[in-house]
């Protein structure tokens, strides 16, 4: 291989000739050997001893076979946290239960004006579509019961109570022994609240006399009807004839449960509609009948200036 | 095991203080040492903390040094592989911008330590462009002048492997040589 080597230098000696120079360097003076040495006792002398380098690689090696145990132990002895389950009530409708919840849906009755869910114990989160009229869902706790036509609420039985929070619509929650309450977006309720003692269930009106018997009404269920029937034109812009609908509902019961709601609701729309002088009637009406109502700032807004 | 120093060298002995065995190899192999740094790393690198780490790695690992084995072929070995890590450090270091980009020669950093900056300075401009294995057999071999079995002892590679490294790596300096010098008529000519 010398030969070879010898070969290539010599067919390319102008390389060779700066290889051979790049050789020549500088050697070290006494003084720089002896700067050298000193600096070298002197790294040595603030070094670890030798004997730890191995100590040093286990230790980290150890540390980090502990750390992989750990996290998978971790992993093997913390599942996931148990998921909420869906209950089949109807389509369109979304219900799930807690992780052990007791809860349980009556069968399916076409003929039934509403559909019954038990919750014994555990909590529901609900987001019911609207019903037609006449048609509701009713969640029943053992110690309430929530009537609903279409909202979002969620429902806790447990320890001796019961509550009820609205997310979006309104329900109205009952207390066997106690009373009712009418619970808007936001609003929640525990079955010992004393609200429920003081409020007085809505009235059953006296069937009235007639020659043939009219089918029986259940007067929450029309009520809710014919409001969510007024905010379903108001969503969909239909301005004059959610106006029309909440002054029907006005007029039909003018000590509902939802009258606020509707009496500003009227205001709300016309003013929507383009009818100033109509909304600020509406809007007076309200602040006349309802003056200590946490709505009184809006409806003074809808006052024509 | 102790290191003790014999006349040619430092063989394996008992019963002498690794301290003054170190005074003893630091002595007699400094130079040495420090001239194969230079070689090996170039203007890139600053030979004397080099050196430093190559004296502080013999320290630790002198129970590695078999009785009889050549003290300055394993000393040669440690300064090899100190080189070429320090040299991917700075690589890295450069890479991420903690550095500045290195000296050449002849502008009075690491290069002043060779005789002919100008020539080193292109040369190792040259072997900048190989790859680090074909790097380090090339200036093994070419420049500090090792046979291809003491090339393969300071490595630890098949002779065979030295062989068919070098072959490559003269092929690429010389195209780089070409390179640099059409790039800059003013650097010496190469020769063919």
């Amino acid at each position: 291989m010398s030969d070879a080597s010898s070969s290539w230098r010599e067919r390319n000696p102008g390389a060779a000739a700066l290889l051979d120079e790049a050789r020549q360097v500088r050697t070290l003076s006494a003084a720089e050997k002896a700067a050298g040495l000193a600096a070298l006792e002197k790294r040595i002398a603030s070094a670890p001893p030798s004997w730890l380098f191995p100590a040093i690689l286990a230790g980290t090696a150890v540390a980090a076979v502990l750390l992989c145990a750990a996290g998978a132990a971790f992993y093997f002895t913390h599942p996931a946290a148990p998921q909420w389950r869906e209950v089949a009530v109807e389509a369109g409708d979304r219900v799930s239960a807690s992780p052990g919840a007791l809860v349980r849906a009556e069968p399916l009755d076409t003929t039934s004006p509403e559909r019954r869910v038990y919750l014994d114990a555990g909590e529901l989160s609900l987001q019911v579509s609207h019903r037609p009229a006449g048609k509701t869902l009713v969640v029943v706790t053992p110690h309430l019961t929530v009537t609903v036509v279409g909202t979002r609420f969620h429902v806790r039985a447990q320890g001796g109570l019961s509550s009820v929070s609205v997310t979006e619509g309104r329900v109205r929650v009952a207390v066997p022994g106690k009373g009712d309450v009418l619970l808007g977006a936001g609003e929640a309720v525990r079955s010992d609240d004393a609200r429920l003692v003081a409020a007085s269930p809505v009235p059953v009106p006296a069937p009235a006399p007639a020659p043939g018997p009219p089918p029986p009404v259940d007067p929450l269920a029309a009520q809710n009807a014919l409001f969510s029937a007024a905010d379903d034109d108001f969503s969909a812009r239909r301005f004059d004839a959610a106006a029309r609908r909440y002054a029907d509902y006005l007029a039909r019961f003018p000590d509902g449960a939802l009258a606020p709601e509707a009496a500003l609701g009227e205001a709300r729309a016309l003013s929507r509609a383009g009818h100033p002088a109509e909304a600020d009637a509406a809007a007076r009406r309200f602040l006349a009948r309802f003056p200590t109502d946490a709505r009184a700032a809006e409806a003074r807004s809808l006052l024509s200036r | 095991m102790i290191l003790a120093m014999a006349e040619s060298g430092l063989t394996m002995a008992g019963e002498i203080d690794v301290r003054e065995s170190l005074r003893r190899l630091w002595r007699e192999h400094a130079g040495f040492v420090r001239a194969a740094i230079v070689r090996l790393a170039g203007p890139s690198l600053d030979p004397d903390d080099v050196l430093q780490e190559v004296f502080i790695v013999a320290w630790r690992r002198h129970a590695d040094l078999r009785e009889g084995a050549s003290v300055r072929g394993w000393l040669h070995a440690i300064a090899a592989r100190t080189v070429m890590a320090a040299r991917r450090k700075a690589r890295l270091r450069r890479f991420f911008g903690i550095d500045e980009a290195e000296k050449v020669a002849g502008e009075g950093g690491p290069g002043r330590d060779f005789e002919r900056a100008e020539a080193a300075s292109l040369v190792y401009r040259a072997l900048d462009r190989l790859s680090e294995k074909k790097r380090t057999v090339v200036i093994l071999f070419e420049i500090e002048g090792l046979s291809g079995e003491e090339v393969a002892a300071v490595l630890g590679i098949p002779k065979a492997t030295v062989w068919t490294r070098l072959h490559h790596a003269r092929a690429e300096l010389l195209e780089a040589l070409a390179e640099l010098q059409r790039q800059d008529p003013g650097a010496r000519e190469e020769g063919a």
